[in-house]
């Protein structure tokens, strides 16, 4: 049995013995509050829709009832010709592609301003489009658990081909398909990939065949065929910073380590705007 | 190979530095004629106990020197009918020696304690005066102070002691950690009788590992650094331990309220060998154990040990042998038992040394010193867990540390009373574990993973010389050349060394010092305490050793008839190198078996630069019955990384404005002492955050069935989340830091030896200091408010402890 988070039982162990030692901290100057527009848009050549997520930041200190209130925003997209203004909805922003589409190796500016003096803008230029020559291999391989005894398991790796002489950035993504003959027309599809792994870069392996990612699922014995769906984007370095630092994401909560930010490229705001191409690979698994 | 490159290295070095020696030391006899040498060890009378910095001098001042660290002195002077030698020491009485100096002479001197004064005073004795020494930037602290001192729960710390001197501070409440000139823990070389100690302390950073009662000498170098030291940048605090009496078994111990120590020491063969054991232990585990285990409940306790042993053996005037070493252990442990289960966990970490030394004394000018040195650190989980009727047992392990083999060799040539040249080679074979290691042993299964060790030679060689060009000035110069042997990397650094001291009248004396410094191994640690799981890790080809440049430049005057001493020091300190881990990284997980070859920490730090400045006030009052002393630092330390705070210069966690410290001791009479400290300090610079904001990440597959995110539990990247915002990094000021502390002693002299009850208050005024803030919400009806927490250690707590000696 392994333990995880050796910093865990140490800080427990310190936190409680403290806790009976706190209260609030009276006499200091607490950091002041700005409003600022939290802007969140991924965009991609593939995407028949550009949207763009716009909100606003929370007080932490003083009177939290006080809803922050935005006012009435514009949004604005470029691609350095031409400028769209983006149509307002729900929870942000859109732009059909029909009006403008998004290219690989194009940057854009997008900008959001409000009646109300709150403004933020940031930048992207979307990766060009790349030929990362994708395989897969699938081989079988039996694993013993303690209480279910023998198990057969399939072990799917997908490989791609660096792009040579320029930073690439990467994420993954896998859906399996199972169509069952007593269920045909309803296949079960279910994720298997949502983690760590599922991110890299090239450094130290510029331009080289690498090992993307591989999944390891139990052999459908009873289903009539199987596929995996294996995506792969090619994103921005935005995009991954971003992605990277919510995973290790830190609010300070540990009074024993450093706080870790969140990754954020928007001027005058918080938040990310990146972009990314995309493709696939149907892998047949049976 | 690494070993030989290195030993190619100091071979070189050695023949260009012999050279160098052998022509000095020909032009330096060849002006000596009809000069004779006096020469021999100064030891305290009753114990045979060497003494280390005693002066010894010519009754007109003008001409004299000191003991080494093994109580050597040399002093060579012209032919005379009648010299006058005076030998003197803080709290033993002086020696006057009248010698008709026509030939060489050799001399055994053994200096009275001073029983008369109790108090102890810091870093001068009443002979020599601050503004004599060449050196600068040096705190002495003698064990005696070290006890009278009131401390947290009645424990003696010698690091907490340190603490209260100009340019040193603590990181946090209690912490027994150094941050010297703006300088981390890490950069501090802890020297016990030439072992490197890695890890100082005990119970996560309160308590420190070093049993005053067995230490003989402590100092702390802090600038201006003579070119015998090197390996760190910010300091170098070297402690000797006893060497036991020669002549009868003493011993002296203590019962505390977390603690019992004692020491024990006395002549294997009178006046030719001796042996010092001292050990301490702390007990509450003892207590509460036996209990826990009768009422059947789960058994969870703590204890740290350490011990120290010493022995030594003179074979005659020229050649001795020391062998001492150092063991100390934590640990903390839970056990839990139920019906057919049984677990163990916890976790312990120690320090062991072992130093064999030999002293040998080619002739009366000529002195030398070689070393042979172990040192170890280790940190260690373990987790065992026992189905008892399935016969199922389960056991993890992790670790790390560090260990170190060492050769030393150095030399102490005083051809006159002008020059003492001192010169040496060091050679230290690291072996470092910083990687996790898992052990892991199912039924049927059975996972073995060993992360690989790390190998890295560090090796010196150094040259310098004490010089007297004229009767008011001294002059250390000196040269150090460093050189790592990386993986897949050589590094080669020399370091000069410079510092002078001007005097100016009786009293006052101006000094300057210049040092270049490196280090060529990082200590890797994401908190603000002193933690166990703090890595030891070598340079290597990506991540390059740390260097420092150092300037100081301050004044000290000395008022003989008030028995004050007044210095006044300014610094600079440039760092390069330094070590910050990037965000969101952390040492302190586990890896699962298939992860070990992926985890490299280079990839998880970054490298920057750091800036130090300050001035440093010290008054001190050396006798009477009222002595102590006052110091205060104004000081900034920043710091720049370029993958931190966007790239922006930022202020260190440890920054702190300013530092005040006042110390007294009263001799109210032969049998009681007052003492007290007050500290205050401008509070630790913190990140606090500005707002918090909804974070959305991207995910194609986010409306596909997911069956496994509850079993396995995926990161919670593919989710939104609430995150703070967070501005410039420790863009908050805690709240400044101030605590009194008072103690009384009683002494009573009994048949079998003397006894001490002492009462101390840690904390008098029960100010609550923060340790750390962390966000809250308070609720008043229907209103939220939001604010800030504070957590604070320690308050008032008083402590007794009876000690004792025989």
């Amino acid at each position: 049995m392994i333990k995880k988070g050796v910093a865990t039982p140490i800080t427990f162990l310190l936190f409680f013995a403290l806790i009976s030692c706190e209260r609030e901290a009276k006499n200091i100057i607490l950091p002041e509050f700005r409003p600022k527009l939290v802007i969140t848009s991924f965009i991609s050549p593939s995407d028949t829709v550009l949207s763009v997520s716009v909100s606003i930041n929370n007080r932490i200190y003083g009177d939290l009832g006080q809803a922050e209130d935005p006012g009435n925003l514009k949004a604005y997209i470029s691609d350095g010709n031409r400028e769209y203004e983006l149509e307002k909805v729900a929870e942000g922003f859109k732009l059909s592609s029909d009006e403008m589409q998004v290219l690989p190796g194009q940057r854009y500016n997008l900008s959001v301003t409000g009646d109300k003096g709150l403004q933020a803008e940031a930048f992207c230029t979307v990766p060009v489009k790349r030929e990362f020559s994708p395989e897969a291999d699938t081989s079988k391989k039996v694993y013993y658990d303690a209480y279910q005894g023998s198990m057969n398991l399939l072990v799917t790796r997908v490989f791609l081909t660096d792009f040579p002489a320029e930073d690439n950035y990467y994420r993954f993504g896998c859906k399996m398909i199972l169509y069952d003959p007593e269920y045909y027309f309803n296949p079960y599809i279910t994720r298997i990939s949502g983690t760590a792994s599922d991110f890299a870069d090239d450094k130290g392996k510029d331009g080289e065949r690498f090992m993307a990612n591989s999944y390891v699922i139990p052999y459908p014995k009873y289903i009539d065929s199987a596929f995996l769906v294996f995506y792969y984007q090619s994103t921005d370095k935005a995009y991954y910073d971003y992605h990277m630092s919510l995973m290790k994401y830190s609010g300070g909560d540990n009074p024993f380590t450093e706080p870790s930010p969140l990754f954020s490229n928007i001027s005058g705001g918080l938040g990310i705007f990146a972009s990314y191409t995309l493709d696939s690979l149907v892998i047949r698994l049976r | 190979m690494r070993l030989h490159s290195t030993l190619k290295f100091l071979c070189k070095e050695v023949i260009v530095i012999s050279c160098f020696l052998s022509g000095f030391i020909v032009g330096l006899n060849g002006q000596q004629n009809q000069r004779y040498t006096i020469s021999g060890y100064v030891k305290e009378a009753g114990s045979g106990e060497s003494l280390i910095g005693v002066n010894v001098y010519l009754s007109d001042r003008k001409t004299g020197t000191v003991t080494n660290n093994y109580g050597f002195f040399s002093l060579t002077l012209p032919e005379s009918d009648s010299v006058e030698l005076v030998i003197s020491y803080v709290g033993f009485n002086p020696e006057i020696r009248k010698i008709s100096l026509r030939k060489n002479i050799e001399l055994s001197i053994e200096l009275r304690s001073d029983l008369i004064i109790r108090e102890v005073i810091i870093s001068a004795d009443r002979a020599e005066r601050l503004s004599e020494s060449a050196r600068m930037s040096t705190v002495k602290v003698q064990s005696a102070q070290i006890r009278n001192i009131p401390s947290l729960l009645g424990e003696k710390d010698v690091l907490k002691v340190l603490q209260l001197m100009p340019g040193i501070q603590k990181g946090s409440e209690g912490s027994s950690g150094l941050y010297v000139r703006g300088g981390g823990p890490d950069q501090n070389l802890i020297i016990l009788d030439d072992a490197i100690v890695y890890n100082a302390s005990h119970l996560f950073g309160f308590f420190s590992l070093f049993n005053g009662n067995a230490l003989k000498n402590i100092e702390l170098t802090k600038g201006g650094f003579p070119a015998r030291y090197g390996g760190r940048l910010s300091s170098v605090l070297e402690m000797n331990m006893k060497d036991g009496n020669r002549e009868e078994w003493h011993g002296e111990g203590g019962i505390g309220l977390i603690s019992s120590n004692i020491t024990v020491e006395g002549p294997l063969k009178k006046n030719r060998s001796s042996i010092l054991l001292s050990g301490r232990r702390t007990y509450a585990d003892l207590i509460i154990s036996p209990i826990l285990k009768l009422m059947d409940e789960e058994n969870t306790g703590y204890f740290f040990y350490d011990f120290n042993a010493k022995v030594n053996y003179d074979f005659g005037r020229k050649n001795k042998l020391y062998l001492s070493g150092y063991f100390g252990k934590d640990k903390f442990y839970m056990k839990y038992r139920s019906t057919g289960v049984r677990e163990n966990v916890g976790f312990l970490w120690g320090n062991s040394t072992a130093t064999l030394r030999w002293n040998h004394l080619f002739n009366n000018k000529l002195f030398a010193n070689a070393s042979a040195i172990f040192s170890s650190y280790s940190f260690g989980i373990y987790d065992e867990y026992k189905v008892v009727s399935e016969n199922k047992d389960y056991y993890a392990e992790y670790y790390s540390g560090i260990r170190d083999l060492t050769m030393k060799y150095d030399l102490d040539y005083l051809p006159n009373p002008k020059h003492w040249i001192k010169g040496g080679l060091i050679t230290i074979l690291h072996r470092f574990n910083p990687h996790a290691f898992i052990e892991e042993d199912i039924p049927g299964q059975i996972s073995e993973k060993e992360a690989e060790y790390i190998y890295g030679t560090e090796a010196g060689i150094y040259a310098e010389d004490t010089w007297h060009p004229l009767h008011s000035l001294k002059i250390n110069a000196g040269i150090r050349l460093s050189h790592f042997n990386a993986p897949g990397k050589n590094y080669f650094y020399p370091e000069p060394r410079l510092s002078a001291a001007l005097r100016i009248g009786d009293d006052l004396a101006i000094k300057a010092s210049y040092a270049s410094m490196s280090q060529y191994i990082h200590m890797l640690s994401n908190t603000g305490i002193s933690l166990p799981t703090d890595l030891w890790v070598p340079a290597t080809e990506r991540v390059k050793p740390q260097q420092s440049k150092q300037v100081a430049v301050g004044g000290v005057r000395d008022f003989p008839e008030t028995m004050l001493s007044l210095s006044v020091e300014g610094y600079y300190k440039k760092m390069d190198n330094v070590i910050g881990y990037r965000e969101g990284a952390s040492f302190l997980e586990l890896n699962e078996p298939g992860d070990v070859e992926k985890t490299d920490w280079q990839d998880k730090i970054t490298e920057g630069r750091s800036w130090s400045c300050g001035l440093e006030f010290l008054l001190q009052k050396k006798e009477g019955r009222v002595t102590g002393w006052i110091g205060y630092t104004l000081s900034w330390t920043q710091m720049q990384f370029d993958s931190l705070n966007y790239g922006r210069k930022f202020y260190a966690r440890y920054d702190r404005r300013h530092d005040i410290s006042l110390v007294a001791f009263f001799r109210v009479n032969d049998r009681i002492n007052l003492s007290g400290t007050w500290v205050y300090g401008t509070g630790n610079a913190v990140t606090l955050p500005l707002s918090e904001y909804y974070a959305e990440p991207h995910d194609l597959l986010k409306d596909v069935h997911d069956p496994y995110h509850y079993y396995n539990g995926f990161s919670e990247m593919i989710y939104p989340r609430t995150v703070n915002e967070f501005g410039e990094k420790n863009n908050f000021r805690m709240r400044s830091y101030h605590r009194l502390d008072l103690g009384i002693q009683f002494h009573k002299v009994k048949k079998w030896g003397e006894r001490t009850w002492e009462i101390s208050v840690y904390n008098a005024y029960n100010r609550l200091n923060p340790f750390f803030y962390y966000n809250d919400v308070k609720y008043e009806g229907e209103r939220r408010t939001g604010v800030l927490k504070q957590v604070s250690l320690f308050p008032v707590i008083p402590s007794f402890t009876w000690s004792f000696k025989f």
